[in-house]
């Protein structure tokens, strides 16, 4: 089984990783993907979420795992297997998919490293290059690095090398085992812009890059290294609070020219990564809150946070050269038009890989609301002259196995709470998509209008909330049009179309080794097919 | 659609044939007859020239009133191809259609059985009321049976929740592993 490791730096990259894992969850990628989130605020909204999301992952594939309600995802789909939630996903880490720098108790650079016990002239140095002030060597931690790169870039590399080894420790053993036979590849993504992602991308890929060349790694050329750099696409409100110290609008671009500066020089000496993606937007989209960190700082998905994504599943797809790099492919995205945004806008290095993309990800919506609005309330409908059974044949014939106890139950609720997340990021994509500066840019890869009761572009928690049930005519109307097709083909396959297919038992395919709910969900995932 | 047509066609078919035995066997002899026209001088010849007239009036509306069951039965094939349902509670919808084409269907027998016999005065007075009443419920009953027979064994699968007793013929007939 060929391992990949997926690692989202700071905020931002956690946003990527959210919407790499929904792709994910759909099929695409390589069949096994740790992932982890560095950030130094332990309860960054983003982060929080896009745990909770790998905590959901696991466990759908934990359930759907099993010998009671199973999911076969050995046997190929044209002999009845799925692709649904294929790629196992796993935490990165022995304690979770979140690891955080520095500790609360660490407090700030000046107590990591140590100043009172430094000769004067380490000292002076550190004087030098950082204020010995409360906003750079006596800044709390606990909220990330608030936009001060520097300060970030030496804490975490300090706590690389002098604090909690765990990251390093747990990657150097993923390096010696899981390339014994095959590539591993390692991707990170964080933002040019911020703090965390800022400081700890470079740091990261640095360190990673001198782990795989040197001799405690026996197949260090096995070792691949690519990366998603996120380039300002999004900015907050500025603070009211002018000494307040955070990062600033006004700074968000000479900080990210800085940045691809120090970047370019960087690969001309190192070169780090063996490709490098740049990913970003035309116009920014405007989030008109502030927020310094913690909790509050849970921002809305965006369509850019899709592309960084889409790098990710095409570095572990591409061919690369055999050696190590010895300069970085850097692979820039863009739209084809500057007001749509579509499927031949997802950067896919091989085109032949694209219909597979649109089929599996759109497979992936249509199945979420037909199971929402459909299959899963069907499997409470009961009643008969004889018995409580179900009232639907078709759900009747795919449940038989099924024992509707209290695991069952659980399942089914942790099931409708994975596909409301998927179609709520779905949306938000959607809703926020022309909402950019500029004008009103055209979303043309799904259109989650159909199920949403409201969508508030002001409400940066929670922009989006889906119908809690829907008729079978509105149902039948948001699943026709959820998936935008691509140019030149047909519409795809209808909820009627669906519903023919999956009521007739001749029509439904072989059933492989599914079990229980698994039979059901296979097969409503199966006849959602585009 | 062609196929699922035919097999309605046959089963409907079938009932003719089998009302038609039945018909048969209790028109046979002059007891199917009034007993007013048997009074005085009946040859055997003009009993049985009665008897053969009845059983041919009762065929008549037996046939007229499958032929007009098997018109009703290709309306509810039309529309059960042309049927597109999302969900089941929207196949469900299409149950109503299914229960008004019954009752058309079996409107038609008072209607055949008007044209056939009773609008013959001499018919009516020729026939034992409880032979006249035994045939018809003959009839009705085949109509009955045939066009729930026509639809229930042939109806798309995804119009099954439709259809009362559909789902329990798929699950009395289908094969093993289906």
């Amino acid at each position: 089984m060929s391992a990949s490791i997926l690692i989202g730096v700071g905020g931002t990259g956690a946003k990527v990783v959210e919407a790499a894992l929904y792709m994910m969850l759909s099929g695409l990628g390589p069949q096994k993907v740790y992932v982890g989130l560095i950030d130094q605020d332990n309860a960054n909204g983003n982060v929080t979420r896009t745990r909770d999301l790998i905590d959901q992952i696991s466990k759908f594939q934990e359930n759907f795992g099993g010998r009671g309600n199973r999911l076969d995802w050995a046997t190929s789909q044209d002999e009845g297997g799925t692709s649904l939630g294929r790629v196992r996903i796993e935490s990165l880490f022995e304690t979770g998919s979140h690891w955080r720098p520095t500790a609360d108790a660490q407090g700030n650079l000046a107590q990591i490293l140590d100043k009172a016990s430094l000769d004067p002239d380490r000292r002076a140095l550190l004087d030098l290059l950082f204020l010995d002030t409360a906003e750079e060597q006596h800044m709390g931690l606990g909220q990330g690095y608030r936009g001060r790169a520097h300060v970030g870039a030496a804490s975490m590399l300090a706590s690389l090398e002098l604090g909690d080894t765990e990251f390093k420790s747990r990657m150097l053993e993923l390096m010696r085992t899981e390339t014994l036979s095959q590539d591993l590849r390692i991707f990170l993504v964080g933002s040019v812009f911020g703090g965390t992602g800022a400081a700890g991308f470079p740091t990261l890929a640095r360190r990673l890059d001198a782990m795989r060349r040197s001799s405690e790694v026996p197949h260090g050329a096995r070792v691949r290294l690519g990366g998603a750099l996120m380039l300002p696409y999004f900015r907050f409100a500025d603070s009211t609070d002018p000494t307040e110290n955070v990062v600033r609008t006004d700074g968000l671009m000479p900080q990210a020219r800085a940045a691809l500066d120090y970047y370019h020089n960087l690969f001309k000496s190192e070169p780090v990564f063996d490709r490098l993606y740049l990913a970003g937007w035309n116009d920014m989209f405007h989030l008109n809150y502030h927020s310094a960190g913690d909790a509050d700082q849970c921002n809305p998905a965006l369509p850019p946070e899709l592309i960084g994504a889409q790098a990710a599943l095409d570095f572990y797809q591409a061919v690369l050269p055999e050696d190590l790099p010895q300069t970085v492919d850097v692979q820039v995205s863009s739209r084809a038009q500057a007001d749509i945004f579509g499927w031949t806008d997802v950067p896919i290095s091989q085109e032949i890989l694209r219909p597979q993309t649109y089929n599996r990800v759109g497979q992936l919506l249509r199945t979420a609301v037909y199971w929402l609005y459909s299959a899963e309330p069907a499997m409470d409908r009961r009643g008969g002259i004889f018995s409580k059974q179900i009232k639907e044949t078709w759900v009747r014939d795919l449940t038989g196995d099924v024992d509707f106890g209290p695991e069952t139950a659980a399942q089914r609720q942790q099931l409708r709470k994975l596909f409301t997340s998927l179609l709520e990021w779905a949306a938000s994509l959607r809703l926020f998509a022309g909402s950019a500066d500029g004008t009103g840019l055209r979303f043309e890869l799904w259109n989650s209008d159909g199920v949403l009761a409201k969508a508030d572009t002001q409400n940066f928690k929670q922009p989006v909330n889906l119908h809690s049930g829907l008729t079978d005519a509105a149902m039948s109307a948001a699943f026709d049009r959820m998936l935008t097709p691509l140019p030149g083909q047909d519409a795809p396959r209808s909820a009627a179309d669906l519903y023919a297919e999956i009521t007739d038992a001749t029509q439904r395919g072989p059933e492989a080794q599914h079990l229980g709910l698994g039979r059901l969900l296979a097969a409503v995932h199966r006849a959602a097919a585009a | 659609m062609l196929v699922r047509l035919m097999k309605s066609l046959f089963i409907l078919v079938l009932a003719v044939a089998i009302s038609i035995a039945l018909i048969w066997l209790i028109v046979r002899n002059q007891s199917a007859l009034d007993g007013s026209v048997l009074v005085g001088d009946v040859t055997r010849a003009a009993i049985d020239r009665m008897v053969e007239r009845l059983r041919s009036s009762l065929i008549t509306v037996n046939v007229m009133a499958m032929a007009w069951t098997a018109l009703v039965v290709l309306v509810w094939s039309w529309i059960a191809a042309r049927a597109n349902p999302a969900a089941s509670t929207e196949a469900r919808q299409y149950g109503s259609s299914w229960a008004g084409l019954y009752l058309l269907a079996l409107i038609g027998v008072p209607c055949a059985a008007w044209l056939g016999f009773w609008r013959d005065g001499r018919m009516s007075a020729l026939t034992n009321p409880s032979t006249m009443w035994l045939g018809l419920a003959i009839v009705f009953i085949a109509v009955m049976a045939g066009y729930f027979l026509a639809t229930s064994l042939t109806v798309p699968p995804k119009l099954r929740i439709a259809v009362p007793g559909a789902d329990l013929f798929y699950r009395l007939f289908r094969s093993k592993g289906s």
